[in-house]
């Protein structure tokens, strides 16, 4: 037997789904989805293996049997280290009642009601979750995490052939005063009068505000560049670009593994690397890839956290939560500066176009027209187009409040609202 | 191998409730993924799950776990928390007791290929595909699955299953002015190792297909005629319309509901789409029985553009006084069974592709989606597509999406070509956190009027 290395991942996801369908609480569910993942170096070779019933050794037994396989890696895992702790256990949600999460369901029902004056229906979901995640290697890394989350989504419906007005809302944290119900329906009563009319609109280029829903969604193609696997094969337009300007300097994103308000925050990733908080871009200049401890080694440089292990057990390289700068100016004061344009609050679509070019082409799921400084129509059949790289080039404003959101591969991501410049805007 | 009858709970093991089922299950996965001549991942996996759900004064409770032993313990969590519902007005129909023993439908179980063989296949398709001149990068992807289950109701309804699944992706990445073209070839089928060695086949239309993209131009946005070929109406028919039958989301919204009420007319007289499990037991999406225990069967859901059907669970079926349709599908046992598609086709029309050519005059014949979003307002992003000027195909064009509204779109067919075609892709359907499903789609090819392209 030659040089052998391995770590085991674990992860046990509890989750309890409150679910009222067309405002009637229908279901309660409690879930668990668990499993270890292993990798197995053996002779410069990777195995792995998954499961949910296997003991430890039994686990790395398997997937050396693969490792005979697999692929010559380099990669030194490494040794225990001094992580931050990172608390985002609350153990108030871990004791929530499901009647306490129902009665918040019935809350917002309620609300929106009384607040719109109909007898709309409005779906809400909210989901308690425990996850608890541990590490251990042949260096002697051994750490656990646990974590906690409460999220709450509800949307509202009213229907009609060919024009289907759905406002949602979404709101989360680690803990029970995290979450505030209250402004749920606030927005869900204010987007849907807002939206009671809708209207199409003609193409043209124009100033667009982006929802701090809708950013992530635009960011995508810089999250797609950023992942080591292709800085490594040089399928990356980024891949050369570090320390040059790829965005508006207004622009600053960071991977923040310690941010208090995200379930996702966590000392370590799925592959035992200390968690740290690294500027993506700062002030529109590229700073940094997203590297497993193997793409780090491929090309040169450190392993930079955010590697995630799903269930079918290679790590890869990713964040742990998306979280933007603020700017100068509340997002009403962009919003008021704005003669004509569009409000985007979320898109259908992300991700079709050229990603890694930076391309995007999208639909309008939720966004209203403005008119001098106010939001006036709901818009339909619209679509934005373009490059990321171009339009994030010319950030008008940022805004000062930022919002709780999330990213395509959901992680979570804290957003203020951008004004974009000249955005390509198709309507039918 | 363990027996998983052995752990079902004794039928007075269970409370009084209106109803329960639990679902027992064990599946075993192997995993390879070869990337220009490396093996990257290659993994075993080993799940067992389990649930239980109950019926209680109208509420619904359901617990999932990992371990089969707790399955007692879960009876009680999940009558808790149909109790935690505080009553309600949920409600199953009649389905009768019975027993079944379904087999998986292969040619070489993957327990009796060796890792070795499965590795071969992958490395040798790797292989193929890099030795094109246009390709830079290539990406295989090997996946089979063996699912055992067993499932038990109140009614007595007892049902055993093994059920095989093959699932392979050929990925080939090439460049065009430096910009970065890829097309794969791929499937899901109930199938065995067979499925992935008939792959190979495949793999000169799809470096074909490369060839096609990197030759393309950007396509120009705007309101034109679009002919779909069968794979991206099929993905329309599910993506789009599938999904608005599903009946969990209009049956307690009286305003949907209205929207779709069975015989209105929805469409042109020339759609017409249906969702049958039953036609072709390869296909991802077909089964003898859903997740409830349900036979499965085909549903006409629009007939010559009037609906005629919606998709059910029992629950939705028996709310809204409908027939049972066999729809009620979950990802694995850690989730509840929710209103799903199986194999969701377009049915062909009468006139041959080169006939709408002919009659469409001008517009943009469109090949394959690579993704999109549906329900009411859809988006879909084309692989590639060809700008039709006097019925003839010329030049090939790039990077644009189809949009529109479901129910002008599904007025706007003006006809459907008169052949059909089937696809059950790798990717798999998506509902909520259940994804990926295996379904089939697919159609003829299917004349459009006045789409909305989203192009530069």
């Amino acid at each position: 037997m030659g040089d052998r290395q391995f770590d085991i991942y674990r992860v046990t996801a509890d989750a309890v789904p409150v679910n009222f369908e067309a405002s009637t609480l229908t279901e309660v569910q409690g879930r668990t989805n668990s499993f270890a993942t292993c990798r197995v170096v053996v002779d410069g070779k990777a195995g792995y293996c998954t499961s949910n019933t296997l003991a430890d050794e039994e686990l790395v037994a398997r997937a050396a049997e693969t490792a005979a396989y697999g692929k010559e890696i380099d990669v030194d895992l490494p040794g225990p280290a001094a992580v931050a702790a990172v608390d985002v256990f609350s153990p108030e949600t871990a004791e929530l009642a499901t009647s306490e999460l129902a009665d918040w369901g019935r809350r917002i029902i309620d609300g929106v009601k009384k607040g719109i004056g109909k007898n709309l229906p409005v779906s809400v979901r909210l989901d308690k979750n425990i996850d608890r995640f541990s590490i251990r290697n042949s260096r002697g890394v051994s750490y656990d995490h646990s974590s906690t989350g409460l999220m709450i989504m509800a949307e509202l419906t009213d229907a009609r052939e060919g024009d289907i007005h759905e406002v949602f809302d979404v709101e989360y944290s680690p803990e029970p005063g995290g979450v505030q119900p209250e402004r749920m329906v606030r927005y869900l009563v204010d987007y849907y009068e807002m939206g009671r009319e809708a209207a199409g609109v003609a193409t043209a280029a124009m100033p667009v505000l982006l929802h701090p829903f809708a950013v992530p969604q635009f960011l995508l193609p810089l999250l797609v560049g950023l992942g080591g696997e292709r800085i490594k094969d040089g399928t990356s337009p980024l891949k050369d670009r570090i320390g040059e300007r790829i965005f508006d300097e207004a622009v600053t994103v960071w991977d923040d593994p310690f941010w208090a308000g995200s379930p996702g925050s966590a000392p370590f990733d799925g592959e035992g690397v200390a968690a740290r908080k690294r500027a993506l871009v700062e002030r529109g200049v590229l700073k940094s890839f997203n590297h497993t401890l193997e793409t780090a080694k491929a090309v040169g440089q450190e392993p930079t956290g955010g590697a995630s292990r799903r269930d079918d057990g290679r790590p890869t390289p990713g964040i742990f939560n998306l979280v933007m700068e603020a700017g100068d100016a509340p997002h009403e004061e962009i919003l008021n500066s704005i003669d004509k344009g569009l409000f985007l609050r979320y898109m259908a679509g992300s991700g079709q176009a050229n990603n890694l070019a930076g391309e995007f082409s999208m639909g309008v799921y939720s966004g209203f027209l403005v008119e001098r400084g106010r939001l006036t129509k709901r818009v339909k059949n619209v679509m934005v187009t373009g490059n990321v790289y171009d339009v994030f080039g010319r950030v008008a404003a940022v805004s000062s409040d930022r919002v709780n959101s999330w990213t395509d591969d959901n992680k979570f991501a804290l957003m203020p609202y951008v004004l974009l410049d000249g955005v390509s805007v198709a309507g039918g | 191998m363990k027996n998983l009858k052995d752990y079902l709970p004794d039928r007075g093991d269970f409370p009084p409730a209106d109803f329960w089922e639990v679902r027992l299950e064990t599946e075993a996965q192997t995993l390879i993924r070869v990337k220009n001549g490396d093996v990257e991942a290659i993994n075993r996996r080993d799940t067992d799950r389990g649930n239980v759900r109950v019926l209680y004064r109208g509420g619904w409770g359901f617990s999932s776990f990992n371990d089969h032993g707790d399955v007692r313990e879960h009876i009680a969590q999940a009558l808790d928390f149909a109790r935690s519902v505080g009553g309600g007005d949920a409600r199953v129909g009649e389905l009768g007791p019975g027993e079944a023993t379904v087999a998986a439908r292969f040619e070489r179980h993957p327990r009796e290929v060796p890792l070795a063989e499965k590795l071969d296949a992958a490395r040798s398709y790797d292989e193929l595909v890099r030795r094109h001149p246009r390709v830079d990068s290539a990406e295989v992807t090997y996946e089979d699955t063996v699912r055992n289950s067993v499932f038990l109701n109140a009614e007595g309804r007892l049902i055993e299953a093994e059920q095989v699944f093959s699932r392979g992706i050929v990925w080939a990445t090439g460049k065009a002015n430096g910009v970065p073209e890829s097309h794969g070839a791929h499937y899901r089928y109930r199938a065995g190792f067979e499925a992935f060695l008939e792959l190979r086949d495949e793999i000169p239309e799809m470096l074909e297909g490369l060839e096609e993209q990197l030759a393309a131009e950007d396509a120009r946005g705007g309101t034109c005629d679009v002919i779909a070929n069968p794979k991206l109406a099929g993905v329309f028919a599910h993506e789009a319309f599938g999904h608005t039958s599903e009946a969990d989301h209009f049956y307690r919204d009286p305003q949907k509901a209205e929207v779709m009420r069975l015989g209105r007319t929805l469409g042109s007289p020339a759609i017409s789409i249906v969702d049958d499990p039953t036609l072709d037991p390869k296909q991802a999406g077909s089964l003898a029985y859903d997740d409830e225990g349900v036979e499965g069967r085909g549903t006409v859901l629009l007939r010559d553009g009037v609906l005629t059907g919606h998709l059910h669970d029992r629950m939705t079926a028996a709310m809204l006084g409908e027939e049972l349709t066999g729809n009620a599908r979950a990802l694995t046992a850690a989730y509840p069974p929710i209103v799903r598609m199986t194999n969701t086709l377009i049915e062909p029309g009468e006139a041959t592709l080169e006939e709408l050519l002919r009659e469409m005059g001008t517009g943009l014949l469109v090949k394959d989606s690579r993704g999109g979003t549906g329900g009411e307002n859809f988006t879909f992003s084309a692989r590639v597509g060809y700008v039709v000027e006097n019925g003839k195909l010329t030049k090939p064009v790039k990077n644009f999406t189809l949009n529109g509204n479901l129910f002008t779109t599904l007025k706007n067919i003006a006809a459907c070509s008169n052949e059909q075609e089937w696809f059950s892709t790798a990717g798999g359907c998506g509902r909520g956190e259940q994804f990926p499903l295996g379904v089939s789609f697919g159609g003829p090819h299917v004349w459009i009027r006045g789409a909305l392209i989203g192009g530069r």
